[in-house]
């Protein structure tokens, strides 16, 4: 006679799927917990992917980005007053105020290199940068006081092959080692906002779906128990139930929340900040380079392409379109309060002008055009008078602070162009804050409303399975 | 030996409750058989109810419990727990104990 053996465990499953009582009760029970471990590692890990995508704009890369653009300008900064003391007659006012000036760039440079420091993330790709900027920066420093020396001991071609060893070194390590720095931050934060962006919805739907199957499981196993037990409702389940729907909506708000923050921070905040340090950055040379024109005539074309090509990096017109026409169709819209469009107009403050997202923005960026136009009319006088052998106008011109020098103007540029930077920063700070709030304490509350629909579950459950325990 | 009438528990005494008052039978029921029988006859008058073949009667009682739905789904229900208890083997307890959940009177909880 044959027999058949049936195993322990095949009898379970057998007698769970023809919905013997208890079994199925222990299915419930053991889905539940499934489900609901499952549904706290999806929200833990989506909470930890926006968390982190806040933090690598608001503190990891995106104020390096910035930091490596202020040592860059800072550099740059140094460079032009280096140029303009050269420019000067040794032992006068102007000499020791452009003396002043570097000390002061010097300092600030310090500053934002040790701030720079202090915020390494990324490991190597950060540090040898920053290393080699710290070599590169003492090599540029002896460099230029050998220059102010040989300067103030009237050997002006001693002095003139100092500063372009001085200018050598900014060129070609300081400058390229800050743009690695950049690189190294700016495709970080790239990366992780693109991918945020692209998996943040689905990642929300995901913990939605996961969180919405359990609490189907919750009202099943509530109606299961209506139907078998004939009691109405099963008050742990209930309350279960209630917590996690609460704890859902929660959860998918403070995310959406989070993630639009996230798009704040970006693509309003940080790309306009970005698109203001490569203007700024690029306008500074380009004065360094006005200086350099005046002061080093054997290079002259090479410092006047120098110049042309930072001026359109920072706004470039197509043919038939120039600040003049420009700027007049800008004022139109500002004062109609439309969006800002303006054909023919790219460079870094385009891009800025066509990212025009908070209070106060567009008149900024608008005064920082017009002023950048008055700056760059200066220079145009400046190498008007100099092309013209008027070379002491020139220098009056070009190292002037009165209403019409060109330091004046180009001081008046960076206040404004300052201004719209400091707006930005300052919405991106607080994107940072609101994301950052809208996640505190959100794993917390996965973990506590895990464990509690877990021992609600096991409340609501436990009394049931032991009717037919004796 | 106690009252079988629901919620009782009271003493039997000259064949009746001394708590309750309601008649009581002195044979003590135990086991299996006596507490399925017992089910049965409660479940049976239960249906009769249900197609008003009883009339709801307080003063009357079957087996010690008033005629109405409420006392008599208690009492089976208690009836087979108490059966459930002295099933054979444990697939006939889980049977049992759905059909007491299945005759229990419906609760909000």
């Amino acid at each position: 006679m044959q027999t058949t053996v049936v195993r322990p465990y095949q009898n379970v499953v057998v007698r769970t799927l023809r919905n013997v009582t208890p079994y199925r009760l222990c299915l419930l029970l053991v889905s539940i917990t499934l489900f609901d471990v499952l549904f706290g590692i999806i929200a833990a890990t989506t909470v930890t992917q926006h968390d982190h995508a806040i933090q690598t704009i608001g503190v990891e890369a995106g104020p390096s980005v910035i930091t490596a653009h202020q040592i860059k300008i800072g550099l740059l900064s140094m460079d032009a007053a280096l140029a303009d003391e050269l420019l000067s007659p040794p032992e006068q006012n102007d000499s020791r105020e452009m003396a002043d000036d570097f000390d002061k760039h010097r300092i600030d440079t310090s500053k934002f290199l040790v701030a720079a420091a202090r915020n390494i993330t990324y490991g190597n790709s950060e540090l040898f940068p920053i290393e080699s900027v710290q070599v590169g920066l003492g090599q540029y420093l002896m460099q230029a006081q050998a220059a102010r020396d040989f300067h103030q001991a009237g050997k002006s071609d001693q002095a003139l092959n100092a500063y372009r060893s001085a200018l050598r070194t900014l060129q070609e390590s300081l400058l390229p080692n800050l743009e690695a720095l950049d690189k190294a931050n700016g495709d970080i934060l790239d990366e992780t906002y693109n991918r945020e962006k692209s998996v943040s919805a689905l990642s929300r739907g995901f913990v939605l779906l996961v969180g919405l199957i359990l609490c189907g499981v919750l009202v099943y196993t509530q109606i299961y128990l209506s139907i078998r037990f004939r009691r109405r409702l099963n008050p742990p389940l209930l309350i279960a139930t209630v917590c996690l729907l609460v704890f859902i909506q929660h959860l998918t708000q403070s995310l959406a929340n989070c993630s639009n923050e996230v798009k704040i921070a970006k693509e309003d905040a940080y790309d306009s900040i970005v698109s203001l340090l490569h203007a700024r950055s690029n306008s500074f040379d380009a004065k360094a380079g006005e200086s350099r024109w005046l002061l080093d005539k054997e290079r002259s074309s090479i410092f006047q392409k120098a110049f042309s090509d930072q001026i359109g990096s920072v706004a470039k017109f197509d043919r038939g379109h120039d600040f003049t026409s420009t700027l007049t169709v800008l004022d139109k819209q500002l004062s109609s309060g439309d969006k800002f469009s303006l054909p023919g107009f790219s460079g870094a403050l385009a891009e800025e002008l066509n990212n025009i997202r908070f209070d106060g923005e567009a008149q900024a960026a608008s005064d920082t055009l017009h002023e950048f136009q008055a700056y760059v009319a200066a220079d145009m006088k400046i190498r008007q008078l100099e092309n013209d052998g008027n070379h002491p106008a020139a220098l009056k011109l070009g190292l002037g602070y009165n209403l019409s020098g060109s330091n004046y103007l180009f001081n008046k540029f960076d206040d404004a162009l300052g201004r719209t930077l400091k707006i930005n920063e300052q919405q991106l700070d607080l994107a940072y804050k609101t994301g950052k709030h809208e996640l505190e304490n959100i794993i917390l509350g996965i973990v506590l409303t895990s464990i509690l629909i877990a021992v609600l579950a096991y409340l609501g459950l436990m009394p049931r399975l032991e009717e037919y325990s004796h | 030996m106690q009252c079988t009438a629901p919620n009782c528990h009271g003493e039997i005494k000259d064949g009746r409750c001394l708590s309750c008052e309601n008649e009581q039978e002195e044979t003590p029921v135990t086991g299996y058989l006596p507490w399925r029988s017992r089910a049965n006859q409660l479940i049976a008058a239960i249906r009769q109810l249900e197609r008003r073949e009883l009339e709801i009667d307080l003063n009357s009682n079957i087996l010690g419990v008033p005629i109405a739905e409420k006392p008599l789904r208690q009492a089976a229900e208690q009836a087979l727990r108490h059966c459930a208890h002295f099933a054979p083997t444990f697939d006939e307890r889980i049977s049992l104990v759905d059909e007491a959940n299945s005759i229990r009177e419906k609760t909000w909880f």
